[in-house]
């Protein structure tokens, strides 16, 4: 039996000669107007004294302006794009978009990547020219159609030289002196750490948009800096911080993604995000996180389980091989540590570390780890004493 | 205790199974020389698991898209520089995707591959699965001919088909903005159900609407993909194709829906009153 219900009715041709259309029941969900009822939660950025909600949107592979308008209707301010996304027509959209909405009832950031930039080293070339940011800058606000940015980064730096490039930095001090920009940051998604104390040290730097999340192996380091950034008041947005959405390359393991943008917002340092949105779903799920960041127990299990996966983890370069000042087969041990923590395959890791035979505390005689060299950046001798605890369980209590 | 060299055979056949489907498929990329021109290949190849060191943010759309490598090659000459960047997808559509979501339809368009276009320092192009980048910071009208060679170089050196994917013959011509056309992989509309549709915008009497046929689906998925859609309006496409339906998405305002023999056809932008001219495109689309 169909599900037609009484709202259902036909539309017919001007003739009525055929029916055309089953027309389907009013919208289950409308999102024309913009809505008060959400509590959202805000916060600083920084110096620049905006006021803004902790999620805002990144619009880079969003191609449906319903969907910006969506975010928009619903509480989102804050609107993320750059000079180079889709070609150019990122902006585009987002130029007719906010034609129809009051200049400041929004913030837009977009970024300007310079010509002639390594893109291997990061370092500026004889290419990376005022004139060459000037004309991208120019093309980005002719497609938003907008007198003034809120933010302008400089895209995708990940060098100290290139945070520091003088004929750079200084044009896009000139236009926040004209007024063209509101406030001038940096985009960062490698070498992160360098590049925002670069930032602090230079002092005029006003926002940082770096990416931030559960598995980046430098963690410590980057929130070090974020720290620093934060409290020099440069305004710390944070990207990516999904970490790519799945854990495997086979897209097998899916990030709960939800729970990994409450885990960023947990560092009161970050002041707000740009997930990438492409869906209403993406959508619903991170207006839920802008009124409530509190992780449940299961949220914080999944991320510290990914923050864990084995595809992030060792990636069995061997460098450590001759620093360890006992020899310990580090690559192998830090397996047995993936197979218990990312895979929970117990007995796996318990019968490696039985071949091994390194003992339940290998690291105790060290009163120092001599391994300095990991390309992850990993504490070493910390995973190892965790993993190596395992080989006092019993085999018969391990399954 | 196994030594480290057992890891390290391991490691290399773990590496080798997995880059091996990669090999087995694709053309083995050989750059052609360019006169006069010193060909450096410094850079890596790049797969989806590496994309971002080189393009960043930009990888997840690409991955999306089912790049599968990035080859490049820079071409020296005294301090002249053209860099080409070859990026395979999966398939041809997949390329069209990627190339046609970095197109604009102002852009000045001309025949090479499957379709190329210029703009200052830089020339585009698709064959088949592959989309070609060559550019160049040079203003020098020599070395911006010598790209413009080396793109026509590259092009006859892959292989692939130089024709558009046939489902953009669908499009009925009628209002049609030229160079619109676009594949979406992922949530077509924003909507996580709606996958896989070629899109192309039409203005007529200063409305614009967009039409999106969804071809690569069978009858089930096809079937399965509606239902999810049309329950939310109390809607039920029915067993088989034959149905048209109209309805307000609560999203993306007012949507006409054909289901067609192989096909689904939605139209969205028209409004409730436009449900003739809905028709008529239609129809014309399912005649073809």
């Amino acid at each position: 039996m169909k599900k037609f219900n009484r709202r259902s009715f036909l539309l017919t041709g001007a003739a009525g000669a055929a029916t055309v259309f089953t027309a389907g029941k009013a919208p289950y969900r409308m999102l024309n107007t913009r809505r008060n009822d959400r509590s959202v939660l805000y916060r600083t950025l920084g110096k620049t004294g905006i006021k803004i909600p902790v999620v805002s949107m990144g619009v880079m592979r969003a191609d449906n302006p319903s969907l910006v308008k969506a975010a928009y209707q619903n509480g989102i301010e804050h609107f993320d794009t750059a000079n180079g996304y889709q070609g150019g027509r990122n902006e585009l959209m987002l130029g007719e978009i906010f034609a129809n909405y009051p200049r400041e009832s929004f913030t837009v950031a977009t970024k300007v990547h310079t010509a002639g930039v390594d893109r291997r080293t990061g370092l500026p070339g004889t290419e990376t020219t005022a004139k060459d940011f000037m004309a991208k800058f120019e093309e980005s606000m002719e497609r938003l159609r907008l007198e003034y940015v809120d933010i302008l980064y400089l895209h995708a730096v990940s060098s100290v030289e290139m945070a520091n490039h003088k004929e750079i930095t200084g044009v896009m001090k000139k236009l926040k002196e004209e007024g063209r920009v509101r406030f001038i940051g940096i985009s960062t998604h490698s070498n992160e750490p360098e590049v925002i104390d670069a930032m602090v040290e230079a002092g005029f730097w006003d926002v940082v948009l770096t990416r931030y999340n559960f598995s980046l192996n430098y963690l410590d380091k980057l929130e070090a800096s974020i720290s620093r950034a934060a409290k020099a008041g440069i305004g710390v947005v944070a990207m990516k911080t999904m970490a790519g959405g799945y854990l495997d390359k086979e897209k097998k393991k899916p990030v709960n993604t939800k729970a990994a943008l409450k885990w960023s917002l947990q560092n009161e340092n970050i002041h707000t995000t740009i997930p990438g949105m492409t869906s209403f779903d993406m959508l619903d799920e991170d207006l839920d996180v802008m009124s409530d960041i509190s992780m449940s127990e299961e949220e914080k299990k999944d991320i510290l389980i990914s923050a864990n996966e084995p595809g992030l983890f060792c990636t069995t370069c061997e460098n450590c091989l001759d620093k360890c000042s006992r020899s310990l087969p580090v690559p192998d041990l830090m397996r047995a540590y993936m197979y218990a923590y990312g895979y929970s395959e117990q007995e796996k890791a318990y019968d490696l570390l039985a071949e091994l035979e390194t003992g339940s505390d290998p690291c105790a005689d060290c009163n120092e780890c001599t391994i300095d060299n990991c390309t992850k950046a990993f504490d070493i001798r910390s995973k190892i004493t965790d993993i190596s605890r395992l080989v006092n369980v019993p085999r018969e209590f391990i399954s | 205790m196994k030594n480290t060299n057992y890891y390290r055979r391991t490691i290399l056949a773990f590496t080798l199974l997995l880059i091996y489907p990669i090999t087995l498929d694709s053309q083995d990329i050989e750059f052609p020389q360019l006169k006069k021109f010193d060909l450096e290949m410094n850079y890596p190849v790049y797969t989806p698991d590496n994309l971002w060191d080189y393009i960043n943010g930009g990888a997840d759309s690409y991955n999306a898209l089912g790049f599968q490598d990035l080859h490049i090659a820079e071409y020296n000459k005294g301090k002249h520089s053209i860099k080409a960047e070859i990026y395979h997808h999966a398939t041809a559509e997949q390329a069209f995707g990627i190339y046609a979501l970095e197109r604009a339809p102002s852009y000045d368009f001309f025949d090479l591959g499957v379709q190329a276009y210029h703009e200052e320092g830089l020339v585009h192009f698709l064959k088949g699965e592959y989309y070609v980048k060559v550019t160049s910071h040079s203003d020098k009208k020599k070395i911006l001919k010598a790209l413009e060679k080396l793109a026509y170089n590259i092009e006859s050196m892959l292989e692939g088909s130089a024709e558009f994917p046939p489902e953009l013959q669908v499009f009925p011509a009628k209002g049609k903005v030229q160079n619109s056309e676009m594949y979406i992989s992922e949530s077509v509309m924003g909507h996580e159900f709606l996958n896989n549709a070629f899109r192309a915008d039409y203005m007529i009497d200063d409305n614009r609407f967009s039409i999106y046929l969804f071809s690569g689906n069978d009858r089930d998925e096809n079937h399965n993909m509606l239902t999810e859609y049309l329950s939310k309006y109390d809607l039920d496409p029915g067993s088989g194709p034959g149905k048209k339906f109209s309805f307000e998405d609560g999203y993306n305002g007012y949507v006409y829906l054909a289901w067609e023999p192989g096909l689904v056809i939605l139209i969205s932008g028209l409004d409730k009153d436009s449900y003739e001219q809905a028709n008529d495109y239609i129809n014309d689309i399912s005649e073809r």
